[in-house]
């Protein structure tokens, strides 16, 4: 495989599974929410999974992309004006009957819009977090230009293939379960995943292997762009229409979703598939709460608390870990 | 005799954001004639004051490495409940300052978080604002009451002869911080830990107090600008902290304070804050309507972020290259050598080389 080209082929399995060992912490607390609600609410059909599912949707997508970007040890706080832009451009390119044209011109937006992030961070050598704020008001006044008030329609095929149902199972749990899938497939078994993980742990080290960082990184970028890009397009399918101020919840709550996904903000540790994990944990979180008749009010007081208790439990599991592996593999150089 | 460390703040770094302050200045005057007038300098300077006052907590723990998130709930709280104490007639002092402990109280968790159970300044912060969010939706069951204490009315909106109170309490705080900074053990803290945190560590300085009394001020800081905004808005409402945590972080880089940590300093952040309103100023007077302002801004940030961290940073542009590049001051900066500066250079001093030995 060419993936061993970068990176020695016996450092890596320990990192690796350390990160999906970490994602772990998402799925059980899925399933707790989970069984929580079934008990709450005393049954579950397809109209409860379809109100969760597409609540988690577009956040898990506006968190992969966000996690991309935290793997390099970076931070892009452009996702929820990206998704914005994407947002009101198919609104308005859909309006003007060109839907499938207002899908693709999204796509390539939020691709442009991340590759010119990943441009100024790899080469004007702004940090990550500045670099992205700055832009994320650029994209912001383009999308104002595109749409300065909520407004403009949706084919029926864009809500269908968003908020629609195929049987019994709604739309958005089949693509939620080709996220983790694809998020699986392309941190474990492309050389772009296991370098993209390479280079969040060690920039010099990984320079050093021979992966050609610039690159690894402008990409990284630019699948946030184009992420948060389909969670616009999501969106624009479930509300039915464009919105200037539909992204600003997404930003911060996208980091939330990768910190409850078990990424380490400080890069190289994480996965896609926690991430979408954390996008359904928070969403569970709200619907939970709703069923047990409490105020929704108190679903930003238990998410905060879930944000900090999750980056709490995943220190324990990382400092238990590495004194697990030291004991097997003393020689081993172990990362900490 | 050991070389003197460089100062945590050159001067160069304090000169550039202020000369562009004047520059923009110049520029507003040539755009619209009344730009220079008392009443339009006094206006965009209390403008500036409520931002600049809530970037002082955000100045601070940039400086230490760190980042606060809980600005946009920390200000809706202190607002809502600076209008709802007014509401259950609790308008008194005493009440003003039970918000600003508040403030002061919620700033304290985020750091002990920080300094002691080492959660990431982000996810804490982040978390926080969650919270907060929560307790000011459940204070408010979803929409604000009250109105401001008169008061703290009077501090936002009353004006000395031609100068607003809030730009003298700003003014006040911005020599106050950065006397602090500059002077005392916890202020040289901040610029020891955020360069170095472990050997801050192990040069035995109390870093984990360092890192929480700087969150505390923060939120004091969060609180305080929520208080004034009420005042200035005449009401509380709710999200009206969301438009200020972009700006809080962008007028400190804008002033050319590192977001690593450890290099910058508030007056720089007062100047940048002073830059981003004389320009949003210059933008309004000319109509560029709101998607202008926002490309515009987001431009500003990326040149001065480019201009801080490359340019200055690395020395390619000095107080003295200033100079000697308006071609002003020349005389006042040509180099003085000390005794010590000639024997560390001695190309200048030394006679030509002898070659005929070679």
């Amino acid at each position: 495989m060419s993936a061993r080209r970068g990176v020695p082929r016996q450092a890596l399995p320990w990192r690796i599974d350390f990160a999906w060992q970490r994602s772990y912490t998402a799925a059980l607390l899925v399933a707790v929410l989970f069984i929580a609600y079934i008990l709450k609410n005393g049954s579950f059909g397809t109209i409860e999974a379809l109100g969760i599912s597409n609540d988690a949707l577009p956040l898990a997508l506006a968190a992969v992309g966000e996690t991309f970007v935290i793997l390099t040890n970076g931070i892009d706080l452009s996702v929820g004006s990206v998704i914005t832009l994407a947002n009101v451009t198919v609104a308005v390119m859909a309006d003007n009957g060109h839907a499938w044209e207002g899908v693709l011109v999204a796509i390539a937006l939020g691709a442009a819009a991340g590759l010119l992030n990943g441009l100024i961070v790899s080469f004007a050598r702004i940090a990550p977090l500045i670099a992205t704020l700055a832009t994320s008001s650029i994209f912001v006044g383009i999308a104002l230009i595109v749409l300065p008030n909520p407004g403009g329609t949706v084919p029926g095929w864009l809500s269908t293939g968003t908020a629609g149902t195929v049987g019994s199972v709604p739309v958005a749990v089949i693509w939620l379960t080709v996220a983790i899938v694809a998020g699986w497939i392309l941190l474990r078994r492309t050389p772009f995943g296991i370098n993209l993980q390479a280079l969040g742990g060690s920039e010099s080290a990984s320079w050093s292997a021979g992966i050609n960082v610039t690159r690894v990184r402008i990409l990284a970028y630019v699948a946030s762009g184009t992420c948060s890009a389909l969670a616009g397009i999501v969106l624009a399918g479930l509300t039915q229409s464009g919105d200037p101020t539909i992204g600003n919840v997404y930003l911060l709550d996208a980091i939330a979703a990768v910190v409850v996904g078990g990424t380490s903000l400080a890069g190289g540790v994480g996965t896609l598939s926690g991430s979408v994990l954390g996008a359904c944990a928070l969403a569970l979180v709200s619907a939970v709460l709703l069923v047990s008749g409490l105020s929704t009010d108190y679903q930003y007081i238990v998410t905060g608390a879930i944000v900090i208790g999750a980056l709490l439990a995943h220190t324990l599991q990382s400092k238990a870990a590495v004194r697990a592996a030291r004991r097997e593999r003393p020689a081993e150089g172990v990362p900490a | 005799m050991p070389r003197q460390p460089r100062t945590y703040v050159r001067p160069v770094e304090v000169a550039v954001p202020y000369v562009l302050v004047a520059v923009a200045l110049v520029v507003g005057a040539l755009v619209s004639p009344g730009f220079l007038s008392s009443n339009h300098l006094s206006s965009m300077a209390s403008t500036a004051a409520y931002v600049g006052i809530i970037a002082i907590g955000e100045t601070l723990v940039l400086l230490l490495g760190g980042i606060d998130l809980s600005i946009p709930y920390m200000i809706n709280l202190a607002a809502v409940l600076i209008a709802g104490f007014q509401y259950d007639g609790m308008s008194g002092r005493r009440d003003f300052a039970l918000v600003m402990l508040i403030g002061a109280g919620i700033g304290l968790v985020n750091g002990l978080g920080i300094a002691l159970l080492d959660i990431s300044p982000l996810v804490m912060t982040l978390g926080m604002n969650s919270i907060l969010q929560g307790i000011t939706l459940i204070y408010t069951h979803g929409s604000a009451v009250g109105q401001a204490p008169p008061f703290v009315t009077t501090l936002s909106t009353a004006w000395w002869g031609s100068v607003p109170y809030v730009a003298v309490l700003w003014i006040i705080l911005t020599v106050a911080v950065t006397l602090v900074l500059a002077f005392t053990t916890f202020g040289r803290g901040i610029y020891a830990v955020g360069s170095n945190r472990r050997a801050s560590e192990l040069g035995g300085l109390p870093v984990r107090r360092t890192i929480v009394l700087a969150y505390m001020l923060s939120g004091l800081a969060a609180a305080l600008g929520g208080a004034l905004l009420v005042g200035y808005s005449g009401q509380a409402y709710l999200g009206m902290g969301d438009a200020y945590l972009l700006p809080a972080i962008a007028v400190v880089v804008i002033g050319g304070t590192s977001i690593f940590g450890g290099k910058g300093s508030y007056v720089q952040t007062a100047a940048g804050a002073l830059l981003i309103t004389v320009i949003t100023s210059i933008l309004v007077t000319v109509n560029v309507d709101q998607s202008g302002q926002d490309i515009l801004y987001g431009a500003i940030i990326l040149v001065m972020a480019f201009f801080n961290q490359v340019a200055i940073s690395q020395g390619a542009v000095s107080l003295r290259s200033l100079g000697q590049g308006l071609g002003i001051f020349r005389g006042w900066l040509q180099p003085v050598r000390s005794r010590e500066e000639a024997a560390a250079a001695p190309e200048a001093s030394r006679p030509p080389r002898d070659t005929r030995l070679e």
